[in-house]
């Protein structure tokens, strides 16, 4: 899967990506890196602890992240969690938050398919 | 900057993710360190002391970004360092709330890596430039303790507490009139130094101080002196003594030979009851603010502060929110000013100029966006997106086939110090696939000025990718052989409202000469000049006489719309390809005729007839001076005799209305002057039919000077036949003054 395959294959916006970013090379570095990024555990431990606040900075670290990188599919239930959170409306975050995880599964699951390519092909 | 000095950026974010993005983003240029929280970045600035500039998330836990600046300014951590907030929240509220804390810029996510670096760097030059200066100051001032140019100004701390005093005596007194604080200060001073040296410019601060040390005596001011050529001075809130000061100092150093630009700048602060909070410090602050003002006007070097115009930062953030969404939008457009042959009338290229077109609000003018843009960096996203514009739309009209010509853009000193301006341009001609002599470069003097080197070394560069530079606002400081033998331009720019050369003003000889005197040194230097801000008819008169060729100005044309543009050069009639020229010289100037040949005293009453020096007041005109012939021609005897020296005696009564008529037209139109027919009585009674042509000279108080050409027209009129007054341009206005 090539780069813009994987923008495409979870709903990411590539063109604005590479635009900002400034063509392909810093976009496949920071897409990567994203494998690595916790916001998204965090999110989960502070649902799972009931802890707002920590849900909160969890959704809004990620947030910031899928609009760095121009992630829409994730950006768009994240931004719905993150504003529920924020008014510390525990009852909409649990319901939105299946949309998170399918969109979040999808993304990352792009990303590795991605990844892959890459190293196969050098 | 060297190259062991990289600048230290401070990044503070507690997403690993987040801080590299913008390591990858800044690595190359800067070394980073990295915080992930508030804390972490405290004990970070404790240990590093030199650290240039923070970037600051606002979401983080424990202890926000707010908190975090709040902190760092309570330890005076960042008193020196620029911090600009990160976040992907763009609500104006806590924008507002981030500028207030104290940040000097905010970026939203998502980012686009040009901004940041635009960003990062612009502030960075920015502080960088404020540092140099401090250090400077700092240094100067340590060194210079014992160096005040004469004893008895104040050095800061001293003056700031003797003006406390003052003030304080002034806010719980009533009866106390209202003190100022005047700033004074030119920027040109370093380059008097650099150009004439150290004893000329110890002298210009010797001749200074001792102007104000007559204040102090007289006026019972205070008088400081802050360093390099920054003077202060409080006194009661008289004109008379303000405008003398001036004047007096404007004499004094006209005496010892310093050049008007080198003149200082004047901001003045006038103290109300209302700033019983405000300390002196602030106050020199806001006269320092006017005095940036009327740092770039010859003709009035001095400003007073206006609460209105004050930096408002609210209304800078709206602003600024503003812009960035009409930026968005696409509200800001070119328009395009012709500039002109004023000889052929044919247009030989334009000047690219901003407009923004607000859905809301209309057309909004430049003088009330650009402050703010200039302020925080912003101005280099407009800059750069109308030199790009230009390039386009010159690639689509070469596209149509039709005849180019050269379009010139604007570069400030903030987009040089934030980008390298002649790698931008010659890529954008290299992308668009236009010859570099389609977009040529305007740089201004004050940009030259505080700019120095880096300026120069941009100019080098653009000339050598084949640009045309242009030094826009020639003279708006200091014009001078040097400046022009310094810097690698190749047309020179003056503007002629920097000059008030309007018609009527009272300092229109003044700004002629100025202006003739910048027109002769671009001359000597081969330089072509345009002259810009032509609006009159008769500016164009004496320009082309001065040797001007080309204009720019709503005279000729006003800024357009570029298709209004493209609609006044399709025709190739109207067009002019030939870039500006140095005028040749094809005729002899007045002054040249006379240095070059020798004239005796008859040849010269041959060409001029007679000449008389008068002086009108109240109603009464007196005969000043008078050369031989005038007083052979109405059969003066006796030139002490007063029916001689007193005109009401001897000018027919009926011609005496027209008379006065036109002294004021000469007044009015001061480069062409009056002309008129009157009565000569002679003492036995005998009349003379006089053509005169007459010159206003200056004025003072309420008196008024002139000098006039008088000729004998006896063998034009056969019978007495009352005044008549000619307008400059030669037509007869008849006033028949008999009735």
């Amino acid at each position: 899967m090539t780069l813009e395959e994987c923008y495409a294959a979870c709903n990411g916006d590539y063109l604005s990506a590479r635009s900002r970013l400034m063509g392909e090379a810093l976009v496949s570095r920071f897409l990567l890196m994203f494998l690595d990024d916790t916001s998204y555990r965090t999110l989960l431990e502070g649902m799972e602890k009931k802890d707002v606040d920590m849900a909160f900075l969890g959704a809004h670290t990620l947030k910031g992240v899928c609009q760095n990188l121009s992630l829409r599919g994730l950006y768009e239930p994240t931004y719905q969690i993150t504003e529920a959170l924020r008014s510390k409306d525990m009852e909409s975050a649990k319901l939105l938050l299946p949309d998170v995880q399918s969109a979040y599964e999808d993304t990352i699951g792009a990303i590795q398919s991605y990844k892959k390519y890459i190293e196969v092909d050098g | 900057m060297g190259e062991d000095t990289t600048q230290k950026i401070l990044i503070v974010d507690d997403s690993p993710m987040n801080r590299m993005i913008l390591i990858e983003m800044l690595g190359e240029d800067y070394s980073i360190i990295e915080a992930e929280d508030g804390l972490s970045a405290i004990e970070k600035l404790q240990e590093n002391s030199k650290i240039d500039l923070i970037l600051l998330d606002i979401m983080m836990p424990k202890m926000d970004g707010f908190e975090t600046l709040e902190r760092l300014n309570q330890l005076h951590l960042i008193d020196h360092i620029p911090v600009i907030m990160i976040s992907a929240e763009n609500s104006p509220e806590i924008i507002e709330k981030a500028y207030t804390l104290g940040a000097i810029d905010y970026i939203t996510r998502p980012f686009d890596v040009r901004v940041v670096r635009l960003r990062v760097n612009a502030t960075l030059a920015l502080f960088e430039n404020q540092k140099q200066l401090l250090t400077r100051l700092q240094a100067k001032d340590r060194l210079e303790k014992r160096k005040i140019p004469v004893k008895g100004l104040m050095v800061e701390d001293e003056f700031y507490e003797n003006a406390d005093q003052r003030l304080r005596h002034y806010f719980e007194d009533n009866s106390i009139a209202s003190p100022v604080l005047i700033a004074m200060h030119n920027d040109y001073f370093k380059l008097l130094s650099e150009w004439s040296g150290a004893s000329v410019s110890d002298q210009y601060l010797e001749t200074v101080g001792n102007c104000l040390l007559k204040v102090k005596e007289t006026k019972n001011a205070l008088v400081g002196y802050f360093g390099l050529d920054n003077f202060v001075v409080m006194m009661e809130e008289d004109w008379d003594s303000i405008h003398g000061l001036i004047r007096d100092i404007k004499e004094s150093l006209e005496a010892i030979r310093i050049e008007l630009g080198f003149t200082p700048a004047y901001g003045i602060y006038r103290a109300i009851r209302e700033d019983v909070d405000l300390a002196p410090v602030a106050m020199y602050d806001r006269a320092l603010l006017a005095l940036e003002k009327s740092m770039n006007n010859y003709m009035t070097r001095y400003a007073v502060y206006d609460p209105r115009e004050s930096v408002n930062i609210e209304q800078d953030i709206k602003m600024l929110n503003r812009l960035e969404y009409a930026f968005k939008n696409k509200e800001f457009h070119f328009y395009i000013q012709p500039k002109c042959d004023m000889i052929s009338g044919k247009i030989i290229g334009g000047e690219a100029l901003v407009r923004w077109n607000s859905k809301n609000d209309g057309l909004i003018y430049p003088g009330v966006f650009i402050p703010v843009l200039e302020k925080n960096g912003f101005i280099t996203r407009i800059d750069t997106y109308v030199w790009e514009e230009v390039c386009k739309w010159q690639r689509r009209w070469m596209d149509k086939g039709r005849i180019s010509l050269p379009v010139s853009v604007n570069v400030s000193l903030t987009d040089v110090y934030a980008i390298n301006v002649p790698e931008y341009f010659k890529e954008l001609i290299e992308k668009h696939n236009i010859p570099a002599n389609l977009v040529d470069i305007e740089i201004s003097e004050s940009a030259y000025v505080k700019g120095g080197n880096l300026i120069r070394e941009t100019i080098n560069r653009l000339k050598e990718y084949g640009f045309r530079v242009f030094l826009d606002n020639f003279g708006s400081g200091y014009s001078s052989l040097n400046l022009l033998r310094d810097i690698n331009v190749d047309v020179i720019k003056i503007d002629a409202r920097s000059l008030d050369l309007k018609a009527g003003n009272s300092e229109d000889r003044r700004g002629i000469g100025i202006l003739e005197t910048m027109v002769n040194l671009a001359k000597q230097m081969s330089l072509p000049v345009v002259v810009q801000g032509v609006e009159e008819a008769e500016q164009v008169r004496y320009l082309t006489q001065m040797g001007c060729r080309y204009a720019q100005g709503f005279y000729f044309f006003r800024s357009m719309v570029v298709d209004e543009y493209e609609e006044k050069i399709k025709v190739e009639e109207d067009i002019d390809t030939k870039r500006e020229q140095v005028v040749e010289k094809d005729s002899y100037r007045i002054q040249e005729f006379f240095t070059d040949h020798i004239y005796n005293d008859l040849m010269l009453n041959h060409l001029f007839g007679s000449v008389v020096e008068m002086e009108l007041y109240q109603d009464e005109l007196k005969i000043l001076k008078a050369s031989d012939t005038y007083y052979l021609m109405v059969g003066c005897n006796d030139r002490n005799d007063p029916y001689y020296r007193v005109s009401r005696k001897h000018i027919h009564p009926a011609d005496w209305q027209p008379i006065l008529q036109s002294f004021k037209k000469a007044f009015e139109q001061r480069y062409n002057g009056s002309v008129i027919d009157f009565r000569f009585i002679k003492k036995d009674g005998d009349i003379i039919n006089f053509h005169a042509k007459i010159f206003a000279s200056y004025a003072k108080d309420a008196r008024k000077y002139f000098y006039a050409c008088v000729e004998n027209v006896n063998h034009y009129y056969t019978i007495n036949s009352g005044a008549a007054v000619f307008d400059g341009g030669g037509n007869f206005d008849y006033f028949r003054g008999l009735n």
